[in-house]
Formats: structure tokens, C-alpha cells, sequence
């Protein structure tokens, strides 16, 4: 009976193993990607206000998500204020997701960085859920009528990276 | 009571001091009430990174001294002892008074790909100090107190299969199937030369099966997550004809992230076996129910490094006729990533 018991579960669990590896099972949502509508979101900044993504439309925009315990997102901050600041008045656009900290935590690295450029609360990690995040730093580059146009994942961009990603989709609007 | 004192020490020289690192185990109840700690540990149920090793080496400490019937308390336990030389099972044998358990355990999961990890839960050494009374009779009715008759060595080890059945940013839900094997000594004798109790062995000498489900909520990422976890194992004979309840465990809890470097955490672990069997009959004061508190801390000192600790503290334990039941547990241990990559945060 006892080995009937364990003949059962050790085919139960080949076929399990089996059935879930060959159909492609594993639980991973396919990641927001290039050519995809970006999802929207209204999350408040350090202030409280609410800012919702919509406002970003017409622009390019760089939406970010970021981590103080990130150390590749804190080597790519100043490189992504100073693209900010150098595009912004050609349309560029940054929203930084901070993703599940507190505003304390966030303030401290906007005053480190000097950061003039929108950083938004998602405290409970919602937006991060829709963008599909499954690791940081991930980015995407958004065109001025709200598609995907590029996503960016486990790499720090430099200032060139930022610069000739930044022209390219500013010349197209 | 020196070298019960002496064990924790030694064993924390032994866990910390070797450098290496640890896993979860949840050995069986016995007539003579042998367990270890059933938790989760946060470093040992989900996956490893592709092609990454993860290393654990834990201690886990139980006592077992609570007298009880049902879920009341009582001052004295008689408990059977399995003959296995005359296939027969005595009952109200002798009176429990203790069993210590001190179990090693090493732990080493492989990222297969980054859905599939395969994990060696090796228990190198599991320790039973038993207590009891023995020889009792008319002439000598309190009976002769002993407390060589425990055990100790090399258990048995598991080998589990996991697989990522769904991640995304805030849930993560994580199936295991696996195998115990027979690799612990059960055959061991007691003082009087007989083969010792079957819940005292280091080992069950039965192939068993395993299968597990994990899954955690991140409340607040990187700070407040919620984890329900669950397994059961189908045991089956040894060649003595001896048959362990099969186990089945529900872990509920809370992990807080309070500082960057440190992790609090609450769980609530149950866990219900049924009465073992001998030749087809049950053996009294086998299985129950048992439901423990178990508040935890965990330390990172860097990225591929955690030590943690727990303690649990029984609040609901139900034992089939009479049994002693633990008073206390604690489980520390420390746990290694190897090979971890400059990636994202």
C-alpha cells in the first residue's frame, strides 16, 4: 500500500515537472516591452500631489524605476539629471518611481543628487506591478503619444547612453 | 544537565565557526517525542538565481519535556516501546521525562535556469537525548532513571525539486516535490542491547515523498511581505515494518524589513501527523497536532550573507493519548549565496 503511495506521488511529480517545463508555464508575465501602450498611473510626488502620467503626454519620457538599496539606480542618477536637465526644455521628460520605499528614504537621495525632476511615491508597488518589475534598475522610454519604445532593463545608462537615446526620440516628435 | 546546557554552545561553536552555511528540516514526532523545529527560515523556500548556489548551515534546538494527555497536562507519561525482536508492541513500557533534540543541518541549493532549483538538505548530525524511566515493576515501581539511551549521527537527507510557478512584482508562488531518503542510521540499539526506539533513530529507513508549495505577498516591497507555505510528506514502511506518520505542515507569517540590514519576522507554524504504525497497528502516543509562535530576526550583513535566528514557542499542542510535547525551540543559522552577479538591485 505504502509503495503503491510512493510509485503514485514520484509519477505525479515527473508528470508535473514535465507538463509545467514543456508548456512554458513558469509564472513570469511577458515584461512590458517596446510598441506596447504604456500602462498609465496617478501617484503622488514628495509633496503629495498627485501627478498623473497623462500630464507626460506630448513628451518624451524617461519612466524609471528606482530604489535607494539599488546601487546601479544610484550610479545612474546624476547621469539621468543632468540628461534631464540638458533636454527638458526640448520636451524630455523624467518620472522617477520610487519603488515601495518611504519619503524620507526618497528625500534623502533627491537632496544627495540634487534632483529637479519628478520622483513619485509608489509606496505599495502597484505601478511597479503593471510596468511588470521584476528587478531594477528597469526603464522605459516612453514617445510623446504614450507607447513603449524602449525598455531597459539591468543596465546602467551613461550620459551618452541617455543623450543619443534622448535625441533620437525627440527628433521623431 | 552539563552536557544539556553544553549542547547549544558547542553547537553554535560548530555552526558559526565552520563558515559555511545551512537549511529546513522537519524530522518526526515520536513515541519518545523526537522533532525539530518546523518554520519557515526566508533563506531556504524560494529560488536560487540561475546558475548561483546557495549554502545554509543551520542548528535547531527542541526541548521536550511537557507531560500530556490530549491537550491537558499530566505529571507522568508512559509511553510503548516497539519490540521489534518479537514484533510486538508493549504498552506503558516506560515513563518519559525528556527528549533533547539537537539537529546540524547543511543545505545547498543550485539555480538550475531561473525557474527551477534543486535543493540537498543534508542533516549530518541529528542528536536525541532521551530521559525516561525504564525496568518498572512491582518490586522497583518508580523504575531506573536512564539517559543513555539516546542517539545520534547522520540523517536523512532530501533531495527537492522547485519550480517558479508564478512571479511577478509583488507574488511569488513556488512548488516543490522531492524525495527523502533512507541515508540515517535506524537500526541503532539501546542499553539493553534491543533495538531502540524507532522515534529516537536518526534516521526513519524509509524513501519518502515531498511536496511543497511556497508563496509570498509583497505588502510593501523590500519592506513588508506576507508568506503561506504548506507540505506534506507521504512516508512509507522501513524494512522493520515500522511506519511514520505522514506530516503534513501550514506555515502563516509577517516579515518586516526594520533597517536595511535587518529583518523581524512572525509566524504562526502548524503541523499534524497521525499515529505511526507497527505491522498494521497503530503505536500509542504517536502524532497530534502542533501549532507554534515563532518570532524571527534576520541580519544581511552584505548582499550574499543573512543570520538569522528563531524561537518557538508552543501555543496549541494536541498529542494522541499521552506523549511529552516540546516547551521550546530555537533555530539559528547562517546562509551564503555564492557567484552573485553585478546586476540589478
Amino acid at each position: 500500500m505504502q509503495q503503491t503511495r510512493l510509485q503514485v506521488l514520484l509519477i505525479l511529480t515527473g508528470i508535473c515537472f514535465c507538463a509545467i517545463v514543456w508548456s512554458g508555464l513558469a509564472g513570469r508575465p511577458d515584461p512590458i516591452d517596446s510598441g506596447q501602450i504604456a500602462p498609465t498611473f496617478t501617484l503622488p510626488n514628495l509633496t503629495g500631489t498627485k501627478v498623473n502620467f497623462e500630464q507626460a503626454l506630448g513628451k518624451v519620457s524617461l519612466v524609471m524605476f528606482w530604489a535607494s538599496w539599488c546601487h546601479p539606480c544610484m550610479k545612474e542618477m546624476p547621469e539621468v539629471q543632468a540628461t534631464f536637465k540638458k533636454y527638458k526644455q526640448q520636451g524630455f521628460q523624467v518620472l522617477a518611481v520610487n519603488f515601495g520605499e518611504s519619503n524620507t528614504t526618497a528625500k534623502k537621495i533627491v537632496n544627495r543628487f540634487e534632483l529637479t525632476f519628478p520622483v513619485l511615491m509608489d509606496r505599495r508597488g502597484d505601478v511597479a506591478a503593471d510596468y511588470r518589475v521584476l528587478g531594477l534598475p528597469l526603464s522605459f522610454f516612453v514617445d510623446s503619444k504614450g507607447v513603449v519604445r524602449e525598455r531597459v532593463f539591468g543596465k546602467i545608462m551613461t550620459k551618452e547612453d541617455l543623450d543619443k537615446r534622448v535625441k533620437h526620440y525627440l527628433s521623431e516628435v | 544537565m552539563i552536557s544539556r546546557r553544553l549542547i547549544i554552545p558547542l553547537a553554535s561553536s560548530l555552526v558559526v565557526g565552520s563558515g559555511i552555511f545551512l537549511f529546513w528540516v522537519a524530522t518526526g514526532f515520536a513515541s519518545c517525542g523526537g522533532s525539530n523545529c518546523f518554520l519557515v527560515t526566508g533563506t531556504q523556500e524560494g529560488l536560487s538565481p540561475q546558475g548561483q548556489f546557495i549554502a545554509d548551515l543551520s542548528f535547531r534546538h527542541v526541548d521536550i519535556d511537557r507531560g500530556q494527555r490530549g491537550t491537558q497536562h499530566i505529571d507522568q507519561v508512559f509511553t510503548p516501546k516497539v519490540n521489534f525482536e518479537e514484533n510486538l508492541i508493549e504498552p506503558n513500557h516506560h515513563r518519559e521525562v525528556a527528549t533533547l533534540n539537537n539537529l546540524a543541518q547543511f543545505d545547498l541549493s543550485y539555480g538550475v535556469t531561473a525557474d527551477f532549483t534543486v535543493q540537498l538538505a543534508v542533516p549530518f548530525f541529528n542528536q536525541r537525548v532521551h530521559e525516561h524511566y525504564d525496568g518498572i515493576s512491582a518490586s522497583n515501581p518508580e523504575g531506573t532513571f536512564f539517559r543513555s539511551d539516546g542517539t545520534d549521527g547522520f540523517g536523512d537527507v532530501r533531495v527537492i525539486g522547485k519550480y517558479n510557478l508564478l512571479t511577478t512584482t509583488k507574488h511569488l508562488l513556488v512548488g516543490g516535490l522531492g524525495m527523502k531518503f533512507p541515508t540515517g542510521e535506524y537500526n541503532l540499539r539501546d542499553s539493553f542491547g534491543a533495538i531502540n526506539e524507532p522515534t529516537l533513530m536518526p534516521g526513519t529507513g524509509s524513501l519518502d515523498g515531498l511536496a511543497s508549495m511556497f508563496y509570498s505577498y509583497q505588502i510593501f516591497p523590500h519592506q513588508l511581505d506576507a508568506f503561506f507555505s504548506g507540505s506534506q510528506q507521504l512516508n512509507t514502511k522501513n524494512s522493520r515494518g515500522y511506519l511514520f506518520g505522514d506530516i503534513t505542515l501550514l506555515n502563516a507569517g509577517l516579515g518586516y524589513q526594520i533597517l536595511p540590514y535587518l529583518n523581524l519576522s512572525g509566524q504562526v507554524n502548524a503541523r499534524y501527523r497521525p499515529h505511526d504504525k507497527f505491522l498494521g497497528q497503530s503505536v500509542d502516543g504517536t502524532g497530534g497536532e502542533w501549532v507554534n509562535l515563532t518570532p524571527g530576526i534576520r541580519l544581511q550583513p552584505n548582499p550574499t550573507t543573512q543570520l538569522y535566528a528563531f524561537g518557538q514557542i508552543p501555543v496549541y499542542q494536541r498529542v494522541n493519548e499521552s506523549n511529552l510535547v516540546p516547551s521550546w525551540g530555537i533555530i539559528f543559522g547562517i546562509s551564503k549565496t555564492f557567484g552573485l552577479g553585478s546586476g540589478g538591485g
